[in-house]
């Protein structure tokens, strides 16, 4: 009898892993009841729509439509989209710089890899106001600095290209110490002979990096980007203490944009729909660093 | 190769600069913006935005919070991780792609998961308390504390723990008394992973509290932007106090942290 | 607040005392006493009551904040001496996100007593209905009392027919501060206000100089840029940001084609006003400007910064406000723009509709209003009572510039989703700036973003 035989087979399982499946439990418990279901009820909350003080009513997709046709949504959209890539073309190149040179063999390398983590231990909010009040046109120091070498006093958060400069700059800054501590944990399992051989074979610095470093650096690289990615398309505080999305919509990311219409606007339905397309946004990126970098483990 | 350690001195002094310069800048803020709104610094270095932040009691309530948070979420999360990263490290059971997939969910934007969690919260009875917050760090954390528990597991030879069982060790014996001392640097880094997003994050607090007392420092550090305008020297003050306890934290474990770190996320 | 354990440890004591009271009287057959109750109508609460204030002063913030602290404790302490059985629990929270924190904490259950509000948000209170009507408790008021605060536009805020959920505290409005001694370097009169857009752009073109604009402005991403510039302007010019009758943004009428072409031809073509005014803060852009010497008239300058003209020497003995208030080298004049193109704004008090001892807490509220408490109050501004105003110290011309300036303000639309009409409304002016596409279609396209969402709401 098929019934009796799975349920044997089920309770044969269970008995013979419960190690491990006790040892899961607490976890599984906790991300099932506080992650799963909120993420369940986002897709049911965007589907509706929750007037100031009334209860919710269905409207099919009305959300989505209004979303996927109104321009500051698709703007808000290019912006997270310019602003994941220049955070990732700026912090990857400098973290895997950092990562060589700490790992070098140079005497006092290791004090550098402290002080390189500073960006990172920093809250977010504080990083930002800090940014902000060093470009500031008057008191800047970077605006000084650049008037005294160029004579021209250039405006961070009014020119949009500026702005956007700001916020990808402020967040390579914060990402790159992250990625370089990963990197660097590749790059002490890689055996110097790869390289010596490398060098015998007459490949310049380029080359080893190219060969030797790059592809044994893959589950690293996999991580660090994705995780980056992921925190970059959500980063909300980081752009919003900085420039509050503007001028304009220009710095508007999407996460600034689910801010303003959750928590300021109250909007739910909004901001619930722009939530499920953040998080299929980063199932996107999740898929397409599969395939590119190549999976991270073989699980 | 003179040549070669030159070049890479100067690396990592132009690169320490760039790190430093913001930070520099916030801390000679500190010590030079006059009290209250007005922007007109003094070239007079000074301890006054110390002192006046110090003297608040509020200061204090912030800092209690925050390390009540912080804590909170490294005792919830570091024995999820250490149980599950053994699990995962070191057995074979049917569902483990499944429970790959479960971890990989944190993943997704925190952001945008907040409004249901706020009204999960709510009916939970949860909403406005302290333990909300640690609750919503130790599920976002839980990922990449796993997933380092289990490579730093992984990279401990399978021989330690067989030999311990041998000697009459079960096999959650052995978990405890071997397999996690040695395991410490990874545990340690994990810890300081949680710490610091704990310590520094502003989006849960603001999320799910609402009593003015149960504020974290990332949401007092915000309160300097006030309404008739920003007092900077308050503001880079408190930030650099906010600043000392997660720096303390990675200098005196930063040995570990990098062992935990290199062993956790290599393979 | 450090002192929370002793609230309530104060709170058993009392409360044991009185049940202890009770108890007694129970036992000798005597009746139990009803709390002197001054002002209000029957409130026999013999039990401790906890009202809680909802404020936004943080002392951590800045020695100025100190002030409107020690207000705050001045005004508990009094009251809880007149009413013992009284306890005054304040609240901090951030200043702008103290209506919403009332609006979320309705929804979740959370109770609050008096809170201070904004009048801007008023529309968003009355469709949540947080904040109680505040009219049966004041039909005991004497007409009179009722005319000193009813005057302004804060009270109007807060009215919706005979409907009253919100009472001024102070008002806040702005005036066109200017350097009285720069008006005299450029040849022109310090004591003859500027009396339109057109004699506004003139001065401004001879006080700039290579140093100096001559008319500061503020156009950064937010709702500041609505209310004290870019609303006022279109009013001016004779239309609206928000059609009440249909309910729809309104801002790309040709009045506001008008007043984005003005203010885009301060910042380029006559330069004016610094390009910079785009990207920074309000209080950078006007306050610290104007401070540092950088502007020779600053529109929009609060009268919340009048102790920093007090401060910087600009004018003497008028904060506090003395009979002896006079102008030296700075000075303010009413706005040039139209009567009732300007914005003017205030803290309100409302008791939340979850609190459990609405009388109390409006006993409180009053107790709050009363004359000498609002004369006190730091962060009031200019005065909320009209009979304030018959004071010997606000009898000088500058404070009288200030009052004309208050009665020449107005509210901003009465929309439930006015913060998302300011936001776009602020975004538009801004892109009209920094980029160059032409006026007309930038403003129709922000209309159009926010109607396809909030129209007719």
């Amino acid at each position: 009898m098929p019934s009796s035989r799975s349920s044997r087979k089920g309770l044969y399982l269970l008995s013979r892993y419960r190690l491990p499946y006790l040892l899961l439990l607490p976890a599984v418990v906790v991300l099932v009841v506080f992650l799963a279901w909120p993420l369940g009820s986002i897709f049911y909350f965007s589907l509706r729509e929750t007037p100031l003080g009334g209860a919710s009513i269905f409207v099919g997709l009305d959300n989505f439509a209004l979303l996927l046709s109104e321009n500051r949504f698709l703007n808000n959209l290019a912006a997270s989209l310019r602003y994941l890539v220049g955070v990732l073309a700026l912090s990857v190149p400098l973290a895997y710089l950092a990562a060589i040179l700490v790992s070098s063999r140079l005497r006092g390398a290791g004090i550098f890899r402290t002080v390189f983590m500073l960006p990172w231990i920093i809250a977010p909010v504080v990083s930002s106001i800090l940014f902000r009040t060093m470009v500031d046109p008057y008191s800047g120091p970077i605006t000084a600095a650049l008037e005294w070498l160029t004579g021209e006093k250039f405006l961070f958060l009014v020119k949009p290209d500026l702005a956007v400069l700001s916020i990808v700059v402020h967040s390579a800054w914060r990402s790159f110490p992250f990625e370089m501590l990963l990197i660097a944990a590749g790059l002490t399992a890689i055996s110097p002979e790869l390289y010596d051989s490398a060098k015998v074979d007459g490949a310049g610095a380029w080359s080893q990096f190219r060969y030797v470093t790059l592809p044994l650096t893959r589950n690293q690289l996999f991580v660090a980007v994705l995780l980056i990615t992921i925190w970059t398309l959500q980063d909300a505080e980081g752009v919003y203490s900085l420039t509050q999305g503007g001028p304009g919509y220009v710095t508007e990311v999407a996460g600034v944009r689910l801010f303003k219409e959750a928590f300021i606007y109250f909007n739910i339905g909004i901001g619930s729909a722009i939530g499920v397309v953040l998080i299929l946004l980063s199932i996107l990126f999740m898929i397409l660093y599969l395939r590119v970098i190549g999976a991270g483990e073989s699980q | 190769m003179r040549g070669r350690d030159v070049l890479a001195w100067v690396g990592l002094v132009l690169i320490a600069v760039v790190v430093f310069f913001p930070i520099a800048w916030g801390i000679k803020t500190s010590l030079t913006a006059p009290l209250g709104t007005g922007r007109l610094s003094t070239p007079l270095l000074h301890l006054e935005s110390y002192r006046y932040i110090l003297s608040q009691p509020l200061f204090v309530v912030y800092l209690k919070n925050s390390l009540f948070v912080s804590l909170g979420a490294i005792a919830t999360a570091l024995p999820m991780a250490v149980m599950g990263g053994y699990a995962l490290a070191r057995f074979d059971f049917p569902g483990k792609r499944l429970s790959v997939l479960l971890l990989v969910l944190p993943l997704l934007p925190a952001i945008a998961v907040l409004v249901p969690l706020i009204v999960y919260m709510q009916r939970l009875g949860l909403y406005n308390t302290l333990y909300a917050v640690i609750l919503a760090n130790v599920v976002f954390n839980t990922p990449f504390a796993v997933w380092m528990v289990r490579g730093f597991f992984a990279s401990i030879p399978y021989e330690i723990e067989e030999a311990a069982t041998m000697d009459g060790c079960s096999r959650l014996g052995s978990l405890w008394r071997i397999s996690i001392p040695l395991a410490a640097p990874g545990l340690i880094a994990v810890s300081i992973f949680v710490f610091i997003n704990a310590w520094n994050n502003y989006l849960y607090a603001f999320a799910f509290t609402t009593s003015p007392d149960l504020a974290v420092l990332p949401q007092a550090l915000l309160r300097f932007l006030g309404a008739w305008g920003t007092n900077y020297g308050g503001l880079t003050a408190a930030a650099t106090l906010a600043l000392l306890p997660p720096a303390l934290f990675f200098l005196l474990f930063q040995k570990w942290f990098v062992m935990g770190m290199v062993a956790g996320t290599g393979k | 607040m450090g002192n929370r354990k002793l609230n309530r440890r104060q709170l058993l004591r009392i409360g044991t005392l009185g049940l202890a009271g009770l108890g007694l009287g129970a036992c000798t057959g005597a009746t139990a006493t009803t709390a002197p109750a001054a002002e209000a109508p029957p409130a026999a609460a013999a039990e401790p009551v906890t009202i809680k204030w909802a404020h936004y002063f943080d002392p951590l913030q800045s020695p100025a904040q100190k002030f409107n602290f020690e207000w705050m404790e001045r005004m508990a302490s009094t009251f809880e001496a007149d009413h013992p059985e009284v306890k005054i629990e304040p609240e901090y929270f951030d200043w702008d996100r103290i209506d919403d924190r009332a609006i979320m904490d309705f929804e979740a259950g959370i109770k609050h007593d008096v809170v201070f509000g904004s009048p801007q948000l008023m529309a968003k209170h009355f469709e949540v209905g947080d904040f109680i009507d505040l009219a049966p408790y004041m039909a005991g008021w004497s007409d009179e009392e009722k005319t000193d605060l009813a005057w302004s536009p804060v009270w109007a805020s807060g009215s919706n027919g005979d409907v009253q959920i919100a009472v001024p505290t102070g008002v806040h409005t702005r005036s066109l501060a200017y350097r009285r001694d720069m008006f005299e370097a450029a040849g022109l009169d310090p004591d003859t206000p500027l009396t339109s857009l057109d004699e506004c752009l003139a001065a401004a073109q001879a006080l700039t100089t290579d140093d100096v604009y001559g008319l500061g402005m503020s156009f950064g991403p937010a709702r500041g840029t609505i209310e004290l510039y870019f609303g006022p302007l279109i009013w001016h010019f004779g239309g609206e940001l928000w059609d009440p009758e249909a309910k729809e943004a309104s801002f790309a009428s040709e009045a506001g084609i008008q007043a984005a072409n003005f203010i885009h031809d301060l910042v380029y073509t006559h330069k004016v006003t610094p390009e910079s005014a785009i990207g920074g803060t309000y209080d950078d852009a006007i306050l610290v400007a104007f401070l540092e010497g950088r502007l020779a008239m600053g529109w929009g300058f609060g009268s919340y910064w009048i102790v920093s003209l007090e401060e910087g020497g600009f004018v003497k003995g008028c904060f506090p406000a003395t009979d002896a208030c006079a102008v030296d080298t700075g000075g303010v004049m009413v706005t040039p723009t139209a009567p009732g193109a300007q914005f003017t704004n205030g803290w309100t008090l409302s008791v939340h509709a979850l609190s459990e001892h609405p009388q109390e807490a409006f006993t409180f509220m009053e107790h709050l209003i009363k004359p000498d408490s609002l004369y006190d109050f730091p962060d009031a501004g200019l005065p909320a009572r009209l009979s304030l105003w018959d004071r010997p110290e606000f009898q000088s011309d500058f404070y009288q510039t200030w009052l004309e300036a208050a009665g020449k303000g107005r509210p901003m639309p009465a929309t439930v989703h006015y913060a998302e009409l300011a936001d776009t409304a602020a975004a538009c002016l801004q892109e009209i700036l920094v980029m160059e596409e032409p006026v007309e279609d930038t403003l129709t396209r922000f209309q159009d973003e926010y109607n396809s969402k909030y129209a007719g709401k």
